[in-house]
This record gives C-alpha cells, structure tokens and sequence, in this order.
C-alpha cells in the first residue's frame, strides 16, 4: 500500500477542529439539587446514554469524514497481481487468412487447428474467432456456443490480401481494454516474417496481462517461386515498339529453370526459359509482342506450379489506342513555344500524343472534346467565350497546360484558374521539387535549368505547388476543377526567359506532364490487392460509377454508384471500372508480393512477440501472465468520504433537533 | 423543602405559618406549632396566654430542615397532641403520594377539626426547565439520577400537574381545604386570595 501524493496526508492536521470543538461542548453532567426525584424514571438515564452515544458517533463521523477526504486526497493505492484478478477471461481464435495461407494446406491446417482450441475451451468459456489479412475481422460476437465458433471457423476462406501482425496487435490491445476481461489470444498463421511490422516490435505490443500464445502451420518446405512484377505501358499505341518486363523471384529457393509465358486474352504469345538463381531472381523481357485494339487482359504465367500456385500467375492490362491529339494554342504570333514543344513531344516515340498547334483566337474553331489536353502558351487576356469553353472542357474531365509569361503578367490573372500572378525575381535556379508527382516523374528536378525572368503566381487555396523556384516561389502549380486538371508553369516554354528546353529534363517533362494531363498515368497496368479504384473527383459528381468485380458481379450498392469517391480492390483479377465521368477502364490487381516469401519468423522473435504482454519467463508465458498494476483506491474512498458526509448530516440534524425543543 | 431560589420552600412556608400565627393572635384565637420532618422536631402547645406569639415566631424561627419527610409517624404523634376541635393548617411541599397524604392527615378531620393544606412549591419544581443533559440529586435521600431536557420538558411537568391535580381533587374529597402557594408569589397576595376564598365558601 502507498500513496500517489503523501503531502495531502497532512489535511489529517484537520481531524482536530472538530475534535477541539466537540471537547469544548463536551456533554457534562452537572449535579443539581433538586427536591424530590419522585417524579422521575430510571428509564430517562439510557436516553441520556444514547443522546451521548449519538453525541460521540456524531464526532466520529465528523473525524471519519476529514480523515476520508484527506485519503482520498493523498490516492492511496496498493500493487495487485494482474494474474489474481478475478475478471473474465475473452479467448479470442484469430486464423490468418491471407493471401499466403494458399499455399500447401495452410488453410486446412490453420482451421483444424482453431477447431482444436475451440474443442478445448474450458466450461464457461467465452470465446470470439477473427480472421486476419490487412486487417482483424471479428467473425462472432462473444460465444459461449462451441457450434457458432466452429461455423465461423468453417467459413474461413484465404483471400488475396498481405496479412499486418501489427495491425493484430492493435486490435487485441483495444480488445483488452474495451472489454475489460483477461483477453487469452490464440493466433494460428504460418507466420511469415514479412507480416512483421517495419517499427518493429514496438506496434507488436501487447496489454500487461494479455496471454498469447502462437500456433504456427508453417510447411517444412518453404521455397517459393513468384512472377514479382510486370513493367509494360499501360497504353500501346504501336506493337512494333510494345515491351513487357517481368521480374521472377525466389525465396528459400535452389538454382532453377522456369518456364515464361506471355498471356494476352487468353492466348499465349511467347514462352521464354528464364534461369533462377537461388534464392535470386532473374528477368525476362518480352518485345514486339501483338496487342489488339481496346482493354486486353495480360498474364504472365511461370511454370512449373510450386508451392503457392497463385502467385505464379501476374495480372497485368494492356490498352491498344491510336495516338491521341493535344491542342497547343499560342498568342500573339509566337509560334516558337509551339515548335519547341511539338518537337519535345514527338521526341518521345511512346508517348501517343500528336500535337497540333494553331493560334489562341483560332481556339473557338477547333471542338475542344477531340483533345485530349489543351496548352495555352502565355494566354494574356483571354477571350471569355474562349476562357468559357476551356473551364467547361477541364470540368468535363480534359486537362490543361498553361505556360505564363509577359502577356499574363500584364493581365495580372490566369483566365482559367482565376489566380494572381505579377513579375517575379530575375535569374534564379529550381528549388524544391516532388518527384514522386507522375508530371514530373523524369524530369530530374530541373537539374541546372536557369530561368531569366519569373512570374510570381498567388497560388489559390485548391491550388497544389508540385515544384518550387528557389526562392520559393511557385514554379508548377497543379489544381483540380471538375473531373479535370490545370497545370500551370511559372515561365514559357521556349528558350525566350530560360535556358529549360536545351536541358535533358525539358523532353521528360513535357511526355510526363502530357501523360499525366492525358490521363495515362491513372490507369496503370497492375495495383497490388487493397489499392482504391478513383470512382469520382468531386461529390458533386452525381452520376452512377460501376465497378464489375473479377467474378463478374456488380460491386457497387446504389448509394455507392452514386455517392463512392473511390472502392478498394480487395482481390486479384481483372475489374472493370466506370468512372462516374463516364471513363472505362480495365484495372488489373494482383496480390501482395511481400506474400510470396514464406520465410518463418525466427523462434526467438515469436518468444519476444509472445511475452510482450507478459513479464513471465518464457516458459510460463502460455499459463499466464503475472505482472503487478498499481490499484489506485481514491474513488473507494472518496465513496466512503460521502456516505460519511451523508450519515453525519442525518445525526446532526436529529441531533440539533434535539437541541432545540430542549431550549 | 430546602429547594429554591431567592426564596427558599421552607423559608416561604416559615413567613406563612408566622402570618398565621399572628392573624389567630390578632383574633385571640389559642394557635399552636408542630414543626415535623421525620420524626416531630418542635411542638408548642396551643394557648391564647400572654407571650403565646413570641414563643411561636420563635419556634418557628428556630426551625431547621430535616433529612427527609414520613407523614404518617409525626402525624400519629400530633393526633395525640390535637384534643381540642380547632383549625389545623398543614404547610408541606407534599412529595408523597396523595393517597398516603390524604390518609394520613384524614383523622384530623374526623374529630370536627378543620383542615387546611398549603402545597408549597417553588416555580422551577412545577415548570422544570434543563438546560442540558443534568444529574439530578435528591436533596432527602441524595440519590442521583440523569435526565434530559426532552423528559423535564414533557414527562416531568405532566406528572407535577397530575400530582397537584389529585392531590388537590382528593383533599377536597376528604372535606380539606387545598390551596398552592408558588413561592415566585407574594405571601400577602396569596394569603389575601385564600382568605376571599374561604370567606365565600363560608
């Protein structure tokens, strides 16, 4: 027993104010003459001895009642050993269900297993199955039934999903405390060691007290080979130049020889033997190959078939289009920006975007929806039936490149995006740059590029700056309207106020940021299980999305079509998605590769793992955890403090009472 | 008899039997003293001679308090003394029962006498009032008792006015005068108001 703050233990010091005053109004007996005792009854004298017991219990609660507070006060508390608490013990059954519980019989394993724990479960029992991938499910409520836990059991299935055992961490954490009962957790898996968390065991934490105990089906034989990833356009626009890279990986895996194809609708293209070196990998590269116009459904498959089949198949897809034309508008007769860009453009022979260019008061001949992105090359003071069109053709889901330069500034305002603009510092450098934007993606960081002059843009609050001037300034800005996207370059695009276009990163950034405007960059040729599909850009965007899943099912509820700003692909195959702008397109997913490796966690990391919510020995760690918590007892005896204050104010009155018919 | 304040029972009852000794002289009746508490302490036989009301005043004012009060011996005795008919005046706090009061002075009665009770008692006996918790003391017999505020603001007062009450409507049964004298009353307006009584009831 202790106290959390001893110094309150000196408002005892106040247990003497009413013991002072109670002395001073003590109950006297005072001895009185009187002439005869005739009238009076013996009976009379237990009152008085009762009238001073109430006297005495009265000053006993008034010191109980000091004393209590200045306890409460103090937070008295005496350690207690979690393992003698007498709360309920939760037995949670999690199965690891993902994507690597394909292989061998992990599953049926892991199931037989759960059915085991379940048939064990001591008289009493309370008891939740789980299954875990990305995240833990709950698949019952709290049972006390053996049948409902072995239906949930039954109706585990492995799926497509990377398993966190961080994420399993977390939950059993927020288990223990939101239930409050002694939460014994049984994790059957085969406790791949890429499901460990990156931070390491400090996410693997468990609550003092929490009894974990590991029930691996791990396979002896752990070597595994996987197609690990497919590198090919999203878009092809001549199969003469189309080119897949795939890479083949081992883990735990012997010098071996496989088998390659090139799958594409169904249809095998090309076979290739690649050699495998152990526990290595190797690539295979696949050129020219025939792609028909339209979405086509690509796979790489790698035979023969190992331990975990499924990820020797690799889901990619391909779409065969013509190039697709961009719209370069310039003013004022200043057609070199056109020329330096059209020639940066058809350097690039995969980009598939032809540009036209023409002059900024042709714009309202040409119909805008034939482009795929429009350049607008120092606009000025644009036309507003011209500016009109161009807003309405971004929110419709068209993109936008506008270079700024003396005609702009002059304005003062970019017609499109409304924002400010004025003449910035002269001679400057690139400062910081996000290399990870798709527009800029090659582009170098605009490595020794010099502008001569700069425009100095008021970015708005939609406004994003994806690349900086060095002193700060805006140099690419990147803003949404619609369903469609601006891009807007502080400079010109020509050699007139920069050195840019004699630099390797100009040609890189015009593809990129043309790819990007284009769309190219949304679809790409493969995501990984639990990456979003984008349904929408705005909820103003009210018009149905459909998503048509790998087995052929609509997945979309109603609400969803309508209102889903994205949905999560959840499992490997091909889906069709139709954006809410009306855009189709052929998304492939496929499963987690850090999956593939089925390499065991070390016996010593599971032995941390399962003692973290224990500081038992080893040993002991499945029998039960035995810590000391400190049990603080302030709101026991502030309880007790104001049943005191209750029961004195009940004496007191009676007591006064009395008091008063005597005077 | 003892008890009181500025003026104590006894001394009350000493100013009262003197008054009455002085009115029989004034009347040249023949008056008489017994002065009892247990036992007869004093006796002056009654006569109409000269120095007859000095030896009483002097009797009387030689008085002393007893230990305690027994009715029925000293009464025995004063029968024996009592052979002439005449008034008998007995001046007591009566702290007895009225039963046992009343038989014992009853004979005096019989034998054509007259017989007058003066129930003595000084305020605080009829209206007790405690302060507090009190040990109370027999002033006879010492014995002690505790009482409460609650018990002498209720009980007791109930009890002294039944006491009063039947010893009051049983001496008037026995054909004796009862009158209370509160000692917080003036004698003389006391004695006046006893006098008008008796003159009316004559």
């Amino acid at each position: 027993m202790g106290f959390l703050s001893p110094w309150f233990l000196a408002g005892l010091v106040a247990v003497g104010l009413p013991l002072w005053l109670h002395l001073l109004r003590q109950f006297k007996r005072t001895p009185q003459p009187f002439s005869s005792l005739m009238f009076f009854e013996r009976r009379v004298q237990s009152s008085v001895r009762h009238r001073r017991l109430r006297y005495l219990m009265l000053l006993a609660l008034r010191l109980a009642l000091l004393a209590l507070l200045a306890l409460a006060f103090a937070n008295p508390y005496f350690m207690r050993n979690t393992a003698s608490l007498s709360r309920r013990k939760l037995t949670l059954i999690a199965v690891d269900r993902s994507f690597s519980m394909n292989g061998g019989s992990h599953l049926e394993r892991a199931k037989e297993e759960a059915r085991r724990l379940v048939r064990d479960l001591p008289g009493g029992f309370v008891a939740q199955v789980a299954a875990l991938d990305s995240h833990l499910e709950t698949l019952t409520g709290n049972e006390t039934d053996r049948a409902s836990l072995n239906a949930a059991i039954d109706g585990i299935a492995a799926n497509d999903q990377v398993s966190s055992y961080g994420e399993l961490a977390r939950a059993i954490r927020l288990l223990d405390k939101s239930t409050n009962m002694q939460v014994e957790a049984h994790f059957v898996s085969d406790m791949q060691q890429t499901s460990l968390p990156a931070n390491g065991f400090k996410d693997l934490q468990l609550e003092p007290g929490t009894i974990f105990v590991l029930h691996s089906v791990a396979e002896p034989k752990k070597e595994n080979w996987a197609v690990e990833s497919v590198t090919v356009a999203p878009q092809v626009f001549d199969p003469k130049t189309s080119r897949l890279t795939a890479v083949i990986a081992g883990w735990q895996t012997p010098a071996s020889t496989r088998q390659v194809s090139l799958v594409m609708n169904n249809r095998t293209l090309a076979t290739k033997s690649v050699a495998v070196p152990a526990n290595g990998r190797a690539q295979v590269e696949f050129l020219g190959f025939d792609v028909p116009y339209g979405a086509n459904r690509g796979e790489v498959r790698m035979e023969p078939h190992d331990l975990l089949p499924q990820d020797d198949t690799y889901l990619f897809s391909v779409e065969r289009t013509d190039p697709r034309r961009v719209l370069f508008l310039y003013a004022g007769g200043r057609n070199r920006e056109a020329f330096f860009y059209k020639s940066a453009m058809e350097a690039s022979s995969n980009a598939g975007l032809l540009v036209d260019t023409a002059q900024m008061e042709q714009a309202a001949n040409y119909d805008l929806s034939k482009f795929v992105f429009v350049v607008l090359s120092d606009p000025g003071d644009l036309d507003s039936t011209v500016a009109n069109r161009i807003r309405s053709y971004v929110e419709k889901g068209g993109g936008v490149l506008i270079a700024t330069g003396l005609n702009t500034v002059r304005n003062g305002k970019i017609a499109i995006t409304g924002e400010h603009l004025s003449a910035g510092n002269a001679a400057q450098g690139v400062g910081e740059v996000d290399v990870q934007h798709p527009a800029l993606a090659e582009a170098a960081q605009f490595e020794n590029v010099r502008f001569l002059s700069s425009v100095l843009i008021q970015p708005s609050a939609a406004a994003k700056t994806i690349a900086k001037f060095a002193d700060g300034s805006p140099l690419l800005l990147e803003e949404r309207l619609g369903e469609g996207r601006v891009l807007t370059f502080a400079a010109m695009l020509d050699s007139s106020n920069s050195d840019f276009p004699l630099h390797a990163s100009y040609v890189p950034f015009v593809v990129q940021s043309g790819l990007y405007l284009a769309g190219a960059s949304d679809i790409p040729s493969s995501v990984v299980v639990g990456s979003p599909a984008q349904l929408r850009h705005a909820k103003s965007e009210t018009t149905a999305a459909d998503v048509v899943g790998p087995d052929g099912k609509h997945e979309l509820s109603l609400n969803d079509a309508s209102k889903a700003m994205t949905f999560e692909l959840t499992q490997a195959g091909f889906y069709e998605v139709q954006s809410a702008s009306g855009r189709r397109s052929l998304l492939a997913v496929h499963a987690d590769r850090r999956e593939s490796d089925l390499t065991v966690i070390p016996d010593e990391t599971l032995d941390l793992w399962r003692n973290t919510g224990s500081n038992a020995p080893v040993g002991k760690a499945a029998t039960g955890a035995i810590s000391t918590t400190p049990w603080s007892l302030w709101r026991y005896v502030l309880l007790l403090a104001l049943i005191a204050a209750c029961v004195e104010s009940l004496f007191a009155v009676r007591y006064l009472k009395q008091e008063r018919e005597a005077a | 008899m003892g008890f009181g304040g500025k003026v104590r029972k006894f001394d009350y009852a000493k100013y009262l039997a003197s008054s009455l000794v002085y009115m029989a002289h004034l009347q040249r009746d023949s008056a008489g003293l017994v002065v009892f508490h247990d036992v007869v302490s004093n006796f002056v036989r009654p006569t109409s001679r000269q120095g007859q009301l000095m030896r009483l005043l002097h009797a009387i004012d030689e008085a002393e308090l007893g230990k305690r009060t027994n009715f029925e011996h000293p009464f025995f005795e004063l029968q024996q003394f009592m052979k002439r008919r005449g008034v008998t005046a007995l001046i007591s706090d009566f702290f007895e029962k009225p039963e046992v009061v009343i038989k014992t002075v009853e004979p005096l009665r019989f034998r054509g006498n007259e017989l007058i009770l003066f129930h003595v008692l000084d305020p605080r006996e009829i209206e007790l009032k405690l302060e507090d918790g009190a040990l109370l003391v027999d002033m006879e017999t010492e014995e002690a008792l505790e009482s409460t505020p609650e018990y002498a603001q209720n009980e007791y007062r109930q009890k002294m006015q039944a006491h009063i009450e039947e010893l009051r409507s049983k001496a008037q049964a026995a054909g004796i005068d009862y009158f209370l004298l509160r000692t917080d009353r003036p004698l003389d307006e006391a004695l006046r108001e006893y006098l008008t009584i008796r003159q009316g009831r004559m």
